[in-house]
């Protein structure tokens, strides 16, 4: 099986496709939005698409609203040096080290969440607050002396094992993942691509800007998953072509194309 | 109508009362409220068990108010939680039938402040600065069976239908176990053989280099997998087989047994075939290993020369169709890891190798007034044994140190037999060659601060290739005129080579990945050349002819600097280079020694530019002095063949030569235009060139110095993907041009144009379905100018066609079509081969059949054009093949 990633999509041009998405964004008025947080969470967050990368995830949790944030961490010292921007030779790919600071914030019944566009824009994603439909089990462990039951749920093409604290009445988790009757301690999809762990958590009661930035624009489901399908039949043109070039004796099969994204099919779960 | 509609009024009613008294439901409502404060609890958890199982839950909404539904009766439990305040549990008992409990509660404040936790526990994944480890057990299930399933596993890495294994879109460079390695790209035979479960961690290495320590400096993108086996585990033997039989004499079979265990390891491989497959080619590459892009190694092209080539010419129709061969290949392998820094590894070859082949040709020669025809029908068995045993040697002192040695040895002896007719003069060769060569390498690498590394290189080769060469035919009686009773020749030869090299290299990688480098380094090459050529009436030794024989000895010690800088600027790099000999020679030819002290320096720069996302282009000059190596300096004649002569210049010489390359891009892989040109010129300032004499029954050669050569080469392609067929279309054309300079039978030196010029298209599928093909076709003309002009037209086309019906069964039919314009008579040839694969348990049991030559033509009949003939020449082929193969997984 043939997997595509993300970053072959942001290294293409799709000058039309942004257009649509100038033409449909809604007007990003600054929105301004303060967080009563009473409970703070450090979460370290794995995305093993491609190696595994790890993020320093961060969720403030108030009554009615909550704030993620996640970074991308990388040890390495050299990619800090040149301030994000390492060159290798001169016929071979540029890498941008990403140093966004990406935020999902439920307000009410409503998810912003910042997301990063196939031509590397930033924007913001509107969309309801997820009904997860989470199927409670019997199943309990102990995370560090902390009684956790698993719950699992299917959201976006995949399915994921939460283990949440009920002795926390919180109801956000990290990510977009919220609904259970407890803080989510530890949360993976059955593939383990997906990764959360919650490693701190912390009860001071602080005031969190959790404002939109006005520098991004806002797109709705529908404008976000009409982007999608665009970028995914340009992804497949390219790998075809690919194939009818490789040289004479050697084959390569397309079998299966997904996008490997924490959200990854939207066609059994529009909401 | 009616009657209908009253009929759906009872079911409906009928189902309500049937709902209600199966599910009754029951509502439990309320309100949550602070007990000091009278504060509605906004955003309260609300728990309903029974037991340890939650039936229910809800969040209280602003105004404290909760709400719940339950189908559930007996003895259950709400739990009523909010941050700041003490839990409640409230036992309720409900009644069957019962709908509303309604339950206002209020909670305590509590004024304690709740204590952060730390969660240290629960990691199944370690990301360090460019390895992540999984720890395996946390992947699994114990239902894996090979490494394969398992890595199948693990987050992050796709393994597809045959085995390979990608991250991201990169395919990994090999499998370590505990570190070592014995494949290579070759993983697969380890990954999908070796069982699971001794494995503890699977290691991702990123920018993964082969010498740890240069990571900092190497560019490098690859990366490699490390697995960690468990201390406790068994260790397993486990492998493959595979075995063929066919018509005739076809037969093949491949069989590979291994171990892996935390200190050592073992591998073992036999091999044998007579389908063609030269496996003595699968252990060159590891003999004469050459790390062009990696820093630290010298004396990669040292080797002894050989004098005397019977081996044999392949057509470019694949070297396997005309090999009638019996090869035979044992190898061992082990890895030990005495402790935590030290890793030995030796590998030790043996094969055994018989050859056959067999060709005819006519070689019509005309130069410079000599006119003449040879005809020559030559068969060749050719038996080599090859013993060949490496160690490696790596000792890790620090993170910042190792040392890596190297010691090769190989032993091989050669016999080659030729019958032959020449001229209808029947005719044996027989030569006897051993090559015994003995290579030790060291290493140490020092990453003495970051993105700087120093490296100490050392390396010592002594190789000697003694040869023994007989003719029985006489075919030299024009140039030694006073032997008439000569009938046959001998030849003995001996090439010693001794090397000692030294090498310093500084790296510094530093802001913008700039990189700059220094060597200093010396290298000296000692050769002795022994010739002794005799002329034999029977068995009785007539004469060893003075200026056939040589005692040369040609010692060159070249002390060096060499440094460079590429510097990195937006879309432009620049690469200066700069290399400074001083070399001291000595040549004694036959008791006549000389000394030259040559000093030259090399300079070369490389420019890039990315001129936009579409556009690339780069260039480079270098000018090049080089000294001359051994097989141009001796100064007698040495019999190359059983009919020719070659002599050396017997002088000093050192060689300029200037070449500039440009090489241009439009678009990418995946645009669907796309499209390169590469332009390379050479011009040699000096050369060196022969004056032969040209006769029927022999060539004699010496080599002389010219000035002036040159050469260009332009090759361009062109790939457009056509949407509507899903198909991509390939343009390539080609053309090079040389001119040089060359003396035949003392006429003046003569000028000679070499043209080529090719032209090929090519058409490829992309199907999603079960078939695909590919076609293709290329001309090829090539023109000889000298007095005359001689060209001839050839072209070859091709057809693949590949199917995959199903996960377990696919096929390939490959057909190939050859037209050789000058030939008289059979101008056109044409291939089929097939491959047909069958799993029958997949990873475990398959078959496959291979059809080869199935058209069973017997032989293949090439022209060729030179400065001095055309040739028709008949390569004899195997026949046809069908081999029907099982291998099997144990």
């Amino acid at each position: 099986m043939l997997h595509v990633q993300l970053k072959l999509a942001n290294e293409m041009k799709q000058s039309c496709l942004i257009l649509i998405a100038l033409c449909t964004a809604l007007c990003a008025k600054s929105q301004t939005f303060t967080l009563n947080s009473r409970l703070t969470v450090n979460y370290v967050m794995y995305l093993n698409f491609n190696g595994s990368q790890k993020y320093q995830a961060t969720l403030h949790a108030g009554k009615s609203a909550s704030l993620f944030t996640y970074q991308w961490r990388n040890n390495a010292s050299k990619n800090e040096s040149t301030n994000g921007i390492r060159r290798t030779n001169y016929n071979k790919k540029v890498y941008i080290s990403d140093t966004t600071t990406f935020t999902i914030a439920s307000i009410r019944d409503t998810l912003y969440s910042l997301n990063k566009g196939f031509d590397n824009n930033l924007y913001y994603l509107k969309e309801a607050v997820p009904n997860f439909n989470w199927a409670i089990t019997s199943k309990t462990k102990k995370i560090e002396n902390i009684t956790c039951h698993l719950a699992t749920t299917t959201f976006r093409g995949r399915t994921y094992n939460a283990w949440y604290a009920p002795s926390i009445p919180i109801k956000y988790g990290p990510y977009k993942f919220s609904g259970l009757p407890g803080l989510i301690l530890a949360i993976n999809d059955t593939e383990n691509d997906v990764i959360f762990r919650a490693r701190k958590i912390s009860y001071q009661k602080k005031e969190i800007d959790a404002s939109l930035s006005s520098s991004y624009d806002v797109l709705d489901l529908t404008d976000y998953l009409e982007l999608r399908k665009n970028r995914m039949s340009t992804i497949r043109s390219k790998l075809e072509k690919l194939r009818a070039r490789m040289p004479k004796g050697s084959s390569m099969s397309i079998d299966a194309m997904e996008l490997n994204e924490i959200e990854r099919d939207f066609d059994h779960a529009r909401k | 109508m009616p009657e209908n509609n009253y009929r759906l009024l009872y079911s409906t009613v009928l189902c309500l009362l049937l709902s209600a008294v199966c599910f009754s439901q029951t509502i439990i409502k309320g309100q949550l409220t602070a007990q000091d404060s009278a504060l509605e609890l906004y955003s309260a958890s609300i728990l309903l068990k029974k037991g340890d199982s939650i039936l229910a839950y809800t969040y209280s909404n602003q105004q404290g108010n909760y709400r719940l539904t339950t189908t559930e009766t007996g003895l259950l439990q709400l739990t009523y939680q909010s941050l700041g305040y003490q839990p409640k549990t409230k036992k309720v008992e409900l009644k069957p039938g019962q709908e509303v409990l309604s339950l206002d509660i209020k909670l305590i404040h509590n004024s304690q402040q709740l204590q952060a936790v730390l969660i240290e526990s629960d990691r199944p994944i370690e990301v360090r600065e460019d390895t992540v480890v999984f720890a395996a057990s946390y992947f699994t299930n114990g239902t894996e069976e090979s490494v394969e399933d398992l890595l199948k596993k693990i987050p992050g890495l796709n393994i597809d239908d045959d085995g390979t294994i990608t991250v991201g879109n990169q395919e990994i460079e090999k499998v370590m176990v505990e570190g070592g390695d014995f494949f290579g790209k070759g993983y697969k035979l380890l990954t999908k053989n070796m069982p699971a479960f001794p494995i503890e961690n699977v290691q991702l290495l990123k920018n993964y280099s082969n010498n740890n320590l240069l990571k900092s400096i190497e560019d490098s993108e690859k990366v490699a997998l490390n697995l960690t086996l468990k201390d406790n585990a068994k260790r397993v033997w486990f492998g493959t087989i595979k075995a063929g039989i066919g018509n005739g004499d076809y037969h093949s079979a491949k069989g590979n047994l291994m171990n892996f265990g935390k200190h050592n390891s073992y591998y073992l491989l036999g091999s044998m075939n007579t389908i063609g497959q030269d496996v003595f080619n699968d252990i060159r590459s590891i003999m004469y290993a050459q790390h062009f892009d990696e820093a630290g190694h010298i004396g990669d092209n040292e080797h002894a020369k050989r004098r005397i080539d019977i081996s044999r010419y392949t057509p470019d129709i694949g070297a396997s169709r005309t090999n009638f061969n019996n090869d035979k290949l044992l190898s061992f392998n082990a890895i030990f890891n005495p402790t935590e820094r030290l890793k030995v590894k030796p590998i030790l070859f043996f094969n055994w190798n018989s050859q056959r082949f067999y060709r005819r040709r006519r070689e019509a020669v005309k130069a410079e007034g000599t006119e003449f025809v040879n005809n020559e029908n030559y068969h060749l068995h050719h038996k080599s044994y090859t013993l060949f045993g490496k160690l490696d040697v790596h000792y890790n002192f620090s993170e910042t140190q190792s040392l890596k040695a190297v010691t090769r040895y190989n032993s091989r002896d050669n016999t080659a037999n030729a019958a032959l007719i020449f001229n209808s003069q029947a005719t044996k060769e027989a030569l006897e060659a051993q090559n015994e060569r003995f290579d030790q390498k060291i290493i140490y690498t020092n990453n003495y601060a970051p993105q700087k590394v120093f490296l100490l290189s050392g390396r010592l080769i002594h190789e000697r290739l003694p040869e023994r060469y007989r003719v029985n035919q006489f075919y030299y009686q024009q140039l030694f005129p006073a032997l008439p009773q000569a009938d046959n020749v001998g030849q003995y030869s001996r090439n010693t080579l001794f090397y000692l090299g030294f090498n310093g290299h500084l790296m510094r990688r530093g802001d913008n990945d700039n990189l700059f480098e220094l060597q200093l380094g010396n290298e000296y090459r000692s050769d002795d050349l022994t010739t002794r050529f005799s002329i034999f009436d029977q068995q009785k030794l007539l004469n060893q002819p003075a200026g056939y024989q040589n005692q040369t000895t040609y010692r060159v010690n070249d002390l060096y600097l060499k440094g460079s800088y590429e510097f990195n600027f937006n879309a432009f790099s620049i690469t200066g280079k700069l290399a400074i000999h001083q070399l001291i020679n000595r040549l004694d030819n036959n008791n006549t020694p000389k000394e030259e002290t040559p000093f030259f320096i090399n300079p070369g720069i490389h420019l890039g530019w990315d001129i936009n996302a579409k556009n690339t282009l780069s260039a480079s000059y270098n000018l090049n002095t080089s000294t001359a190596e051994i097989l141009d300096v001796y100064d007698s004649y040495i019999l190359t063949s059983y009919r020719s002569f070659d002599k050396g210049t017997g002088q000093f010489q050192q060689l300029q030569a200037s070449s500039a390359s440009l090489f241009y891009q439009f678009g990418n892989w995946t645009d669907r235009f796309f499209v390169n040109a590469t332009v390379l010129y050479v011009k040699n300032h000096d050369f060196l060139s022969t004056r032969s004499i040209l006769q029927q029954d022999f060539i004699q050669s010496e080599k002389m110095l010219i000035k002036n050569r040159e050469m260009l080469s332009v090759n361009s392609q062109l790939n457009y993907y056509f949407k509507a067929l899903n198909s991509n279309l390939k343009v390539q054309l080609g053309y090079s041009q040389s001119d040089y300079k060359n003396i035949i039978n003392d006429a003046a030196l003569r000028t000679i144009t070499s043209l080529t010029s090719t032209y090929g298209i090519e058409l490829r599928s992309s199907f999603d379905g079960f078939f695909n093909f590919h076609i293709g076709t290329e001309w090829r003309r090539s023109q000889v100018k000298t007095g005359r002009e001689i060209a001839t037209t050839d072209n070859q086309s091709f057809l693949n066609l590949l199917f995959k019906f199903s996960e377990s069964f696919d096929a390939a039919v490959q057909s190939s079509y050859y037209y050789f314009g000058n030939l008289e008579q059979d101008q056109t040839y044409a291939f089929l081969d097939l491959e047909v694969n069958y799993a029958l348990i997949k990873n475990k049991l398959g078959l496959q059949l291979r059809g080869k030559n199935l058209f069973d033509t017997q032989e293949f009949n090439r022209y060729s054009i030179s400065d001095i003939s055309t040739s028709t020449t008949s390569y004899r082929l195997l026949p046809r093949m069908v081999l029907l193969s099982a291998k099997y997984r144990f």
